[in-house]
């Protein structure tokens, strides 16, 4: 098992965020967080990537716990996250925000191999290299959030809201790309709103509400199951 | 800037006074801007580098035999050290940086106005310390007799060090770094920055430079007052800064260079002028308000500073920032 959570509480304050979440993902897989808005899958995102720190429970990626680690050291561990409303560093080149993120992990030799790799998988940022990446469009930019979190070739990647403020088709762009890089071999855990979009992309999906995991399991069983939509939009879950 | 300080000389004393102290400040403004500039952090804390620098040189070079008149607390080493004065700058502005590291240690953990905040009052603790540490620092009286070393090309000298400091520090991987925690906290620490060591490298050697400046301003006057570093250095290299382009270096020179500019014409004004007989001459003051009224001129209309976001290269060709 690559991550696994386990009994993850988080809190802001005294109200909580996630109330019990277990959850977890094996190496090579496309696993989706869905619910609406306030479910806790954003949150559940920065408690993993060290952002947020839980207030039960624990994380383990690669066997180790994780919980509790400061965000930096996480990253040099192997996850990245793609935080959601993609957060680039708008002042900084397209060039100069990889550049940033490849110091989490390897030589400079493996870094150049990884540059080339990533760039070919988005074109766009090759041409826009020493632009400043505030000037890019939202679905450019979404890709520089996603090209900034693979530079340091992540064992596990995070990816929060990717569809988030894009355009229907910028959106499938971004989807396509994403099931792209799990044929590189990358692992993603991915939170979305759309459910239609998640069930299509993962292989397993979660489904959380107010904080509670409601479902779960294969994509292709929860999109043929009627109970999905029912429990993504709230009442009880019949017996 | 070369050519500035050509003009200078054959300008006069008076202009070669201004063009000095505008260096001087440069120096500081330098200092200051490599930290502020990178990290987004408002200092308003750097006047106590110059403070720290300034005493430190004194320690090692003032006074001849009256040292120990002055400074009668001074460790033996120290009474009768004869240091070279650039050595005693060098070892004085290390010491500015001692002090950031050990402060910046603890203050470096903070974000925004709370280490904006912080930074002040480390600048109230060591000049308090400064005024009452008799022994060494002549508490609140003056310190006399600093050799008179710096000239016009002395303070152009450690303006252009101190610029080349600067620019090897923004071209660093540490530069970059501490940029990307400007623009966004949360998201640089996931790609893996380590903010609180990347803005403590940056607040080291900015201190350094701010000690330099600090030293200049010593030698420059010959005389030393714990004061003098106090709110008003602080308001006019910060001035400096957020005039000249609070995000480029570029701003940094070219706000003291204005602000100071400003400040001895004002001066002047408040000196008097002399038209036709009758003697016209502002109010004292006339010079802090009208900076206030300038810097708020600034902030409301080009925030970004009179250069921006734009840094000049040596050979004069504009460039972005990277």
């Amino acid at each position: 098992m690559l991550l696994s959570v386990d009994s993850l509480q988080v809190r802001y304050g005294k109200a909580p965020a996630i109330h019990e979440l277990s959850l977890c993902v094996s190496a090579g897989e496309i696993v989706c967080l869905v619910g609406p808005n306030g479910a806790g899958k954003s949150t559940c995102m920065l408690a993993i990537a060290g952002v947020v720190e839980p207030a039960h429970g624990d994380i383990q990626f690669e066997g180790r716990s994780i919980r509790g680690l400061p965000p930096e050291t996480i990253a040099r561990a192997g996850i990245s996250l793609v935080p959601e409303g993609r957060r680039i560093f708008g002042r900084l080149t397209v060039r100069e925000n990889l550049v940033v993120a490849s110091g989490a992990q390897g030589g400079v030799g493996q870094a150049k191999a990884q540059f080339d790799r990533v760039l070919a998988l988005f074109p766009v940022l090759q041409e826009r290299y020493n632009g400043y990446a505030g000037q890019l469009s939202g679905g450019e930019q979404q890709q520089l959030a996603i090209a900034r979190a693979l530079i340091c070739k992540p064992k596990l990647l995070l990816v929060d809201e990717p569809s988030l403020g894009l355009a229907p088709l910028f959106a499938d762009r971004v989807f396509q790309t994403l099931r792209s890089l799990r044929e590189d071999g990358t692992t993603l855990l991915v939170v979305e709103q759309s459910a239609r979009r998640a069930l299509a992309l993962a292989d397993r999906t979660y489904l959380l509400r107010s904080g509670r995991l409601i479902l779960d399991g294969p994509s292709n069983v929860l999109a043929a199951d009627p109970e999905f939509e029912h429990a993504y939009f709230g009442g009880a879950r019949r017996p | 800037m070369a050519l500035l300080c050509l003009i200078a000389v054959l300008g006069g004393p008076y202009l070669t006074d201004i063009a000095t102290e505008a260096m001087i400040y440069t120096v500081m403004a330098v200092g200051i801007s490599i930290f502020m500039a990178n990290s987004g952090i408002v200092s308003f804390g750097h006047v106590t580098f110059a403070l720290v620098g300034a005493y430190a040189s004194a320690w090692q070079t003032c006074c001849a035999g009256m040292r120990g008149v002055f400074m009668p607390g001074l460790p033996q080493f120290l009474l009768d050290s004869k240091t070279p004065v650039l050595l005693a700058a060098l070892v004085a502005s290390l010491l500015a940086s001692v002090v950031a590291l050990v402060s910046g240690a603890a203050i470096m953990r903070l974000t925004g106005a709370a280490a904006s905040i912080a930074l002040l009052s480390l600048l109230f603790i060591v000049k308090t310390i400064y005024e009452n540490w008799d022994s060494v620092t002549a508490g609140q009286s003056s310190l006399v007799g600093l050799p008179l070393y710096v000239d016009m090309w002395t303070a152009f000298g450690f303006a252009s060090a101190a610029i080349v400091i600067a620019q090897v520090y923004n071209a660093s991987s540490f530069g970059l770094l501490l940029r990307a925690t400007r623009e966004d906290e949360a998201a640089a620490r996931a790609s893996g920055v380590n903010i609180w060591r990347q803005r403590l490298i940056a607040f080291v050697i900015s201190a350094f430079v701010t000690g330099a400046g600090g030293v200049l301003y010593g030698h420059y006057l010959g005389t030393l007052a714990v004061n003098v570093f106090w709110l008003d250095m602080t308001f006019v290299t910060l001035a400096m800064v957020v005039v000249g382009g609070m995000r480029s270096l570029t701003g940094a020179v070219v706000g003291a260079f204005a602000v100071t500019g400003l400040r001895q014409t004002l001066l002047a004004l408040e000196r008097g002028v002399d038209l036709g007989g009758v003697s016209i001459s502002l109010p004292s003051g006339a010079q802090e308000i009208a900076l206030a009224v300038i810097l708020l001129l600034i902030l409301t209309f080009r925030p970004q500073g009179l250069v921006g976001d734009n840094e000049m290269t040596w050979f004069g060709g504009a460039r972005d920032s990277s």
